[in-house]
């Protein structure tokens, strides 16, 4: 281990040096951002078995974070601390720490989970599709907040079926039962289900492991598509897709959080001996 | 030589084995599907004749009693007792099952309550219509009536429905819920557009079941609701004929063994009836 770390030929010296250059530049943009969430000191737990294990992170505004880590490092654990959908999972809980939304703690009193809910939204591993039509699927949340005003649901359905690019396979099959589509297409109608909800916040919980190849690169463009408008947390176990996609990540290990950083820096040059094995796959 | 034994003689104990036990499991399910025919078969064999529309909308008449006229009062009667007695069971066992599944955090609270349930479905019909006479017609002054026989067999019926509805409501993936209220929609939200869609045909099912038991049995309206002769009407304070016991009177007494025959089949058709059309409007939903 400690030889392949030291020795390292002199090109790749010079051509390092330039990436410092560069990954300081974007370290500064990406600390200067505003943050949408931060995690201090966040520890859970199921029943009896701690999970996180005294979390500080944060999450920056209009940029995608992926956590990486191994199985059961708390990945998922941390994503459902974000949006209190943690209480909804038998015997989970938050021992201690706060989360702050904005400047909002969202485990205070008076704090409604649903309020919390409906601004930052979540995408399951696997697609769950309603029982109901696709059209009814994509209006579920926006029918309960009252969100379709004056515009007409076939219209309101539209614009959010467009912006996952479902529109043009399902327009004609509007009323069959969503169960029916693919699972790429499913996992498109979850997406657009919450994006139809107008959250601010979208947690990815590994939205592709569950999908092809192709539906995989679909999901993954539509993902960068959305970054403009959203706030964007993934976790992942696929290393490749958060390089592709991530502009800051987050390695886990046994529910601690070992580096945090732009993605760059931590895929090509982690500060740790921990995240440089696991990136290059010698743990995992 | 081969290196391994690929003949017959090696699976030859396993294939007798296997004979053996399809021919078992084929005799017992052809029994079970030949007993309830053939109960219905010797019904319309024994009662298919004497059924005619006298039958139907008239009361009883001749002497001994019964041994003329109709079974009019007693089908009306029955159907009354259990429309009564779904009325007092129906939104407290569903109800009672929708907060063990969706609201109850407990699960120390979901086990009891379950067991209790358990319990209360095995208790003897007897017992039901002993304490339906003790409490509400002795206790609480009802007399024996429509009244205190439909709340007895409310109570008879409260266990199956809320069992059934229970599991029917549990059947419900998780991810249905927690999918759901990940949106920030309200419980019920989930319940009425998840999670009751997925089980209403269970629990229909438990109803049809529930209902079906408590129209054919006796003993928990024999010291509750029933008189062996009404002129037909409803009243909730006044007793009511019932097609179980007046079925038990009329062998009981020797009456009439035709009648008690056509009254028998009546009886079972009203319940093959009833699951029947259950069973349509589950299939036509699921297409």
């Amino acid at each position: 281990m400690d030889a392949s770390t030291g020795i390292s030929p002199p090109l790749n010296w010079r051509q390092s040096d330039r990436l410092a250059a560069a990954r300081a530049a974007l370290q500064t943009r990406a600390e200067s951002a505003p943050i949408a969430l931060s995690l201090y000191g966040v520890s859970t737990a199921y029943g009896e078995r701690a999970v996180l294990k005294n979390v500080y992170c944060s999450f920056a505004e209009g940029a995608i974070t992926a956590i990486v880590g191994p199985s059961g490092c708390g990945k998922s654990t941390l994503l459902r601390v974000l949006n209190r959908t943690l209480e909804l999972v038998p015997q989970g809980r938050v021992l201690s720490g706060s989360v702050s939304f904005r400047g909002t703690a969202l485990h205070q009193a008076g704090v409604h989970p649903a309020a919390i809910r409906k601004r930052i939204g979540l995408i399951h591993q696997r697609p769950v599709p309603f029982p109901m039509s696709i059209l009814e699927d994509v209006l579920f949340g926006a029918r309960y907040h009252g969100l379709l005003g004056a515009s007409p649901p076939l219209e309101y359905a539209r614009s959010y079926l467009e912006q996952v690019g479902l529109w043009s396979e399902v327009k004609d099959r509007l009323r069959d039962r969503a169960e029916r589509l693919s699972g790429g297409q499913q996992q498109r109608l979850c997406l657009a289900r919450t994006l139809a909800n107008q959250p601010e916040v979208i947690l990815m919980d590994e939205p592709c492991s569950s999908l092809d190849p192709a539906a995989t690169q679909q999901i993954e463009e539509l993902i960068l598509s959305l970054k403009p408008r959203y706030s964007i947390v993934i976790v992942t176990h696929n290393l490749a897709q958060a390089r592709r996609i991530a502009d800051r990540a987050i390695f886990m290990l046994d529910g601690e959080i070992i580096e945090q950083g732009p993605a760059e820096e931590i895929f090509t040059s982690p500060r740790l001996e921990l995240t440089r094995d696991f990136v290059s796959g010698r743990i995992g | 030589m081969a290196a391994f034994d690929l003949s017959l003689r090696a699976e030859r104990a396993h294939l007798w084995q296997d004979r053996v036990f399809i021919a078992v499991a084929w005799s017992l399910g052809l029994l079970g599907f030949v007993l309830p025919v053939s109960i219905v078969v010797f019904l319309f064999y024994r009662g298919a004749g004497a059924i005619s529309l006298d039958l139907l909308w008239q009361s009883p008449r001749g002497f001994p009693l019964g041994a003329s006229g109709g079974i009019r009062p007693a089908i009306e009667g029955s159907l009354a007792l259990v429309i009564l007695g779904l009325a007092v069971s129906l939104p407290l066992a569903v109800g009672g099952a929708v907060y063990l599944t969706e609201y109850s955090a407990s699960d120390r609270l979901r086990r009891a309550a379950s067991f209790c349930a358990e319990c209360l479905a095995g208790v003897p019909a007897i017992i039901y219509g002993l304490f339906g006479y003790s409490f509400l017609v002795v206790f609480l002054q009802m007399r024996i009536s429509l009244l205190a026989g439909g709340i007895t067999l409310g109570l008879v019926m409260l266990p199956i429905i809320l069992i059934g509805a229970y599991e029917a409501l549990r059947a419900v993936e998780e991810k249905y819920r927690e999918t759901g209220l990940a949106l920030g929609v309200s419980r019920i939200y989930v319940f009425r557009r998840n999670i009751w869609p997925k089980a209403r045909a269970g629990v229909l099912a438990a109803v049809v079941l529930a209902a079906g038991h408590a129209f054919g049995s006796a003993a928990p309206v024999l010291l509750t609701a029933s008189v062996v002769m009404s002129k037909g009407g409803l009243d909730l304070s006044s007793p009511v004929m019932t097609l179980p016991t007046h079925l038990y009177y009329l062998v009981s007494e020797a009456s009439s063994l035709e009648q008690a025959y056509a009254t028998a089949l009546i009886l079972v058709l009203l319940l093959l009836a009833a699951n029947f059309s259950v069973m349509r409007s589950k299939s036509r939903r699921q297409r």
